[in-house]
């Protein structure tokens, strides 16, 4: 049965697939040439990737979405994807290697420091809202990731079209995290009985979002570029990493709905 | 020592500037008060059901006239953008959230914060600062809607849900009631209890007749569930109530929120602005999903917002 033991064949096609689209993006530059190879390239990685994922599935008979390791690989797994996409429209030649490095790394502590992947789903977790709200978060963060780097690269040499494609990113991103984080609402009605009760998660995935909101309204106040803006994602992206897994730190993790582990 | 001279230095400096009337009196004062007042309402706390229908109601209309007024003559004489007031409240709200998390971790704190604090969502800084929010928000959509165009159904949708989620979902707090209700296995009941203590009637008497437990191989649990009975003068309904499955009676929500090996307790949701605030999640969601599918296009220049 297909288990997290065979990851490390997988995973290392699949870094071995981005790590060429990466070099070769970066040995273009700006040109157009290869661009189709290097697409080739990251979506063969992307789907070996994928395979392993529906087998992991059909071996643990539950969408492998519930501990820290399962969400990491997910998060590995979109990430490349919003890299490609980020590459695919702006033509950043770096950021396909920033975020190959990046999925690397979550793969690679799945691989030497594997979690207890043995549990079951509990049973507040069997709902029909938990496979489209943990998956459009993964995404989202993946998305805002990609916003991240373009905004520190940003803040060491400026470019405008930094500018655009971290708007439209952060726009993307947004959007998926509002349907991920209503669809979260809508099943703690169902499952507890309140849309929203602002307990630890609740209350920084609420914070995170109206911190995008607060980069996008000043965006529009301010079109002209300056370094505030960049400031602002490089902050609403630490206030998503204490979302995340930061609150878990904290004592008052203690009194959160969202800790099953 | 680094960072005492620095701190030295910083306050001589801020001290030169007062001197050299350099600095706004009006800025420190309007920082100062605002501080003042902070602490001044944070110390308020505020029984929610006082707001209950249909105050809440006449309560949610007058923000609307107050969002009305501001648009129609306070922001459009007076040299104050609605952007930059926007970009304020949302502000605040982060303060206030960020604050709230703070106090999460009442155990570091309890000997220190009055008592008031417990609940930050009941103080009136809290309250206050997301009516605020309300307000600056019905402004922005007024605004708005008067420049429509395919593009702005992005905006008016997330906007006009936020609004309706929010303040539906805070004044609606005044009419609902969370209740819970120990069951014993073959025995019924006809009250619960609040958080605060209090019983409770029920128009309605509940039974346990069973507890349904199942495990996985490895021990941890499976599922739960709770088979009951909800009588009037006769049955009414014999239901099996699990997580993630409640049921629903009169307009109250019956979740189960622990199960033991003969015992249950129920939490029973009253919240009868439950459609209300589904609407506007909806309608944010809807408005969301044509954010992205418009992508920045949206946000025209000509979007109508000052």
């Amino acid at each position: 049965m297909m288990g997290w033991n065979s990851l490390y064949m997988f995973a290392m096609v699949s870094i071995g697939c981005w790590l060429t689209a990466a070099i070769m993006a970066l040995a273009n530059g700006k040109r157009q040439r290869n661009s189709v190879l290097v697409s080739v390239f990251q979506f063969t990685g992307i789907i070996v990737l994928s395979v392993f994922i529906i087998l992991l599935t059909v071996g643990l008979q539950r969408p492998p979405l519930q501990t820290l390791g399962e969400i990491r690989l997910w998060y590995a797994f979109f990430l490349v994807i919003a890299g490609w996409i980020t590459f695919y429209y702006w033509r950043f030649s770096w950021i396909l290697l920033f975020t190959t490095v990046l999925s690397s790394v979550f793969l690679l502590i799945n691989i030497f420091r594997p979690e207890i992947h043995h549990q079951m789903l509990p049973p507040a977790l069997q709902s029909f809202w938990f496979i489209p709200h943990v998956i459009l978060y993964m995404f989202s963060y993946a998305l805002l990731a990609c916003t991240f780097l373009i905004a520190l690269i940003g803040l060491i040499k400026h470019k405008d079209t930094y500018l655009q494609a971290s708007e439209n990113l952060t726009v993307a991103g947004v959007s998926f995290f509002t349907v991920a984080m209503l669809m979260g609402s809508l099943w703690a009605k169902v499952a507890w009985g309140h849309y929203w009760t602002w307990d630890a998660k609740e209350l920084w995935a609420a914070l995170t979002w109206m911190m995008y909101l607060f980069y996008l309204q000043y965006k529009n106040y301010k079109k002209n570029h300056n370094k505030t803006a960049y400031w602002i994602l490089i902050v609403a992206f630490v206030c998503l990493q204490m979302c995340w897994y930061g609150i878990y730190y904290f004592p008052s993790q203690h009194q959160s709905f969202h800790t099953y582990f | 020592m680094r960072i005492s001279i620095r701190l030295y230095r910083c306050i001589i400096d801020i001290l030169m500037k007062i001197r050299d009337n350099r600095v706004a009196y009006k800025q420190i004062g309007t920082i100062v008060f605002l501080l003042l007042l902070s602490v001044g309402l944070s110390l308020i706390s505020i029984d929610i059901h006082v707001f209950s229908f249909p105050i809440n109601l006449f309560l949610l209309l007058l923000l609307v006239a107050i969002s009305f007024v501001l648009e129609s003559y306070v922001f459009r004489y007076y040299v104050v953008s609605v952007k930059k007031m926007m970009l304020f409240a949302t502000f605040i709200a982060l303060c206030l959230m960020f604050l709230y998390w703070l106090l999460h971790h009442r155990m570091i704190f309890s000997e220190i914060l009055p008592s008031v604090l417990y609940d930050f969502s009941t103080t009136a800084l809290f309250i206050v600062g997301f009516l605020f929010f309300i307000v600056m928000l019905g402004v922005l959509i007024l605004r708005g809607i008067k420049v429509i165009n395919k593009q702005k159904f992005a905006f008016l949708f997330s906007h006009i849900g936020l609004w309706l989620a929010l303040s539906a979902g805070m004044l609606g707090q005044a009419d609902v009631y969370t209740l819970r209700a120990n069951l014993i296995e073959n025995n019924s009941i006809s009250y619960a209890y609040t958080s605060k203590g209090m019983a409770m009637d029920l128009p309605f008497k509940v039974k346990l007749n069973k507890i349904h437990t199942e495990y996985y191989a490895t021990g941890s649990p499976k599922a739960y569930a709770a088979h009951v009975s909800v009588y009037e003068n006769d049955v009414v309904a014999t239901e099996r109530i699990s997580i993630n499955h409640p049921y629903r009676y009169k307009g109250y929500d019956m979740y189960l929120q622990k199960a033991g090996t003969n015992t249950c307790v129920l939490q029973i949701v009253y919240d009868p602005w439950r459609y209300v605030v589904f609407v506007g999640i909806i309608s944010v969601l809807m408005g969301a999903m044509l954010c992205f599918i418009h992508g920045i296009k949206y946000r025209t220049k000509n979007d109508g917002l000052e």
